[in-house]
């Protein structure tokens, strides 16, 4: 890569990675695996720089995270590791209630798949319509319906304070 | 959805998305894109090697073979006076003489970065395997990466002068002298090189690379004045706008399709660099895919995909006259300047060249 595309890539990440790295760190669920799941997707764009730099890089890298995302899953799965269903200290109760949901959702999205995590991601993080999730997985409409539908309710299960959250707003309404 | 629960939802994830910590990853994105071509590179050379075996006579015979020159004999080189900003619709870049295999692919015009770019590809290869020269407007100077302490810092140093005027060789190590740059007019340079690295060439191979780029570099005149030719015309450009740089990419390979692009911006956003994503407004002409995402609407007929939101307006309209067309506004207050209907508006305001898929019938003048 000559100076010239190499600045431009520069330019490009430097303004996207604010953005990139949230999607990441939902998707990934931690700041490290995050910067790993980000790092992994750029050095995927950047070999296809001359290319994308003309396009629209921005969604190739998004949809490298997503399938990244999946496809680590799919490789982690013989070397699962052990899933803590408790948190190992019980937090105090927050009067706000803002923290304990933040606390049992980060736990619950651990505790999904990453692909049902990746469809809640692109769902409801990005905005995107069913077909829209199907097509950047790759996967029929049906399997996303069905991913979401799953996911949603093992977080009803999972995350008590959303459901307790859920029905405050309807109250709210 | 937006009933209660996947509102919770997104605003959950909204939450959570802000504990992620902003970072740069350019560089490590770099090292790794590296070690990436490296170990592609390793991979290509055992499977050549393993196809080598069978075929040794002929490849011999072909690595015998010293560089050679093609095409045209080297122009004379002219240096008019320096400008300060290109004309986005001319092409100055004239090039008389290429290295063998390569032939003339992109062109890009950027008056925001002060520069205009040739590119010569090697044919059936994937794009980003060839030669290019990059020239910068009198006093743009050439962008360089942030200095890094992983990243080795590009080294220039005099080298013997192009047709008389003064010549730097770029050092990117461990290659030398991986680029050239020669001042074509007071302050105003240009620069030659190759767009992969050879991190493992030979002296020999490092010799002839390096005595193609003068070769090259003494062919360069910036004196032309050909119009950037484009498969479309804006038959009437929103009078908030006007054209900051085209880009074409002509003929191109099954891997690396031909395209056309023209960009435009408001005249009260201030010309600056550009980088992907930035504010613009960009039409893209290029051979119909189908591989697309799927269209969720149609327009005029044809299917069409149209993404309308905050960040802007998208409009990819498939399979017109066996091409692809995309209209893309960024910011949603740039789209805004297309008219009543944004991306749509402004589409509508294209007409292609009759057989855009042939490039006898391009238009040099693309507005109006």
């Amino acid at each position: 890569m000559d100076a010239h595309a190499k600045q431009r890539f520069h330019e490009f990440v430097v303004a996207r990675t604010p953005a990139l790295i949230r999607v990441a760190y939902l998707l990934a669920g931690d700041q490290h695996r995050a910067e790993d799941l980000l790092q992994t997707a750029l050095t995927k764009t950047m070999v296809r720089w001359r290319t994308l730099q003309h396009g629209d890089p921005e969604a190739y890298v998004r949809r490298v995270l997503y399938h990244e995302q999946v496809s680590w899953w799919r490789r982690a799965s013989r070397r699962r590791e052990t899933t803590v269903h408790q948190l190992p200290d019980t937090p105090l109760a927050d009067p706000s209630g803002d923290t304990d949901l933040r606390l049992q959702m980060r736990q619950a999205l651990q505790q999904l798949t990453p692909k049902q995590r990746t469809v809640l991601v692109l769902r409801y993080f990005e905005d995107l319509s069913e077909t829209q999730v199907a097509a950047v997985l790759g996967c029929s409409i049906g399997t996303v319906r069905s991913q979401t539908h799953r996911a949603i309710t093992r977080l009803r299960s999972l995350a008590p304070e959303l459901v307790r959250f859920t029905e405050l707003q309807e109250v709210n309404r | 959805m937006t009933g209660p629960m996947e509102d919770a939802i997104r605003a959950v994830l909204r939450d959570l998305s802000q504990e992620a910590v902003p970072l740069n990853l350019t560089q490590q994105a770099i090292r790794g894109a590296a070690r990436r071509r490296i170990a592609l590179t390793a991979a290509g050379v055992a499977a050549v090697t393993a196809i080598g075996l069978a075929a040794a006579p002929l490849a011999l015979a072909a690595a015998s073979r010293e560089p050679t020159v093609t095409t045209t004999p080297a122009s004379p080189t002219t240096h008019p006076s320096p400008v300060r900003q290109f004309d986005p619709g001319v092409r100055s870049i004239a090039v008389g003489w290429l290295p063998s295999p390569f032939r003339a692919g992109t062109t890009e015009v950027d008056v925001s970065a002060g520069s205009q770019r040739f590119e010569a590809d090697r044919p059936g290869g994937r794009q980003g395997d060839g030669v290019y020269v990059t020239a910068m407007a009198a006093g743009a100077k050439f962008p360089t990466p942030r200095p890094s302490p992983s990243v080795p810092p590009t080294v220039t140093h005099a080298a013997p002068p192009v047709n008389g005027h003064r010549a730097l060789c770029v050092d990117f190590a461990p290659i030398h002298c991986v680029s050239l740059r020669v001042e074509y007019a007071t302050d105003a340079w240009f620069e030659a090189g190759y767009t992969s690295t050879y991190p493992n060439e030979s002296p020999g191979e490092a010799s002839a690379r390096i005595a193609n780029l003068r070769k090259m570099a003494a062919s360069v005149r910036m004196d032309d004045t050909k119009r950037v030719r484009l498969p479309f015309r804006v038959r009437q450009l929103p009078k908030a706008l006007h054209l900051t740089s085209t880009s074409v990419r002509w003929p191109g390979t099954p891997r690396s399709p031909w395209w056309a692009t023209a960009s435009f911006l408001d005249r009260d956003t201030p010309v600056t660099r550009t980088f992907p994503g930035s504010p613009s407004v960009d039409v893209v002409v290029a051979p119909a895919s189908t591989q697309h995402q799927p269209s969720n609407t149609t327009v005029d007929g044809h299917p069409a995909r149209r993404v309308h939101n905050t960040l802007g307006d998208t409009l990819d309209v498939f399979g017109v006259d066996g091409v692809d067309i995309t209209v893309r506004a960024r910011p949603a207050s740039l789209a805004a300047l297309l008219g009543p209907d944004g991306a749509v508006s402004m589409y509508h305001q294209l007409k292609l060249v009759p057989h855009p898929g042939s490039l006898a019938g391009w238009t040099d003048h693309p507005l109006g």
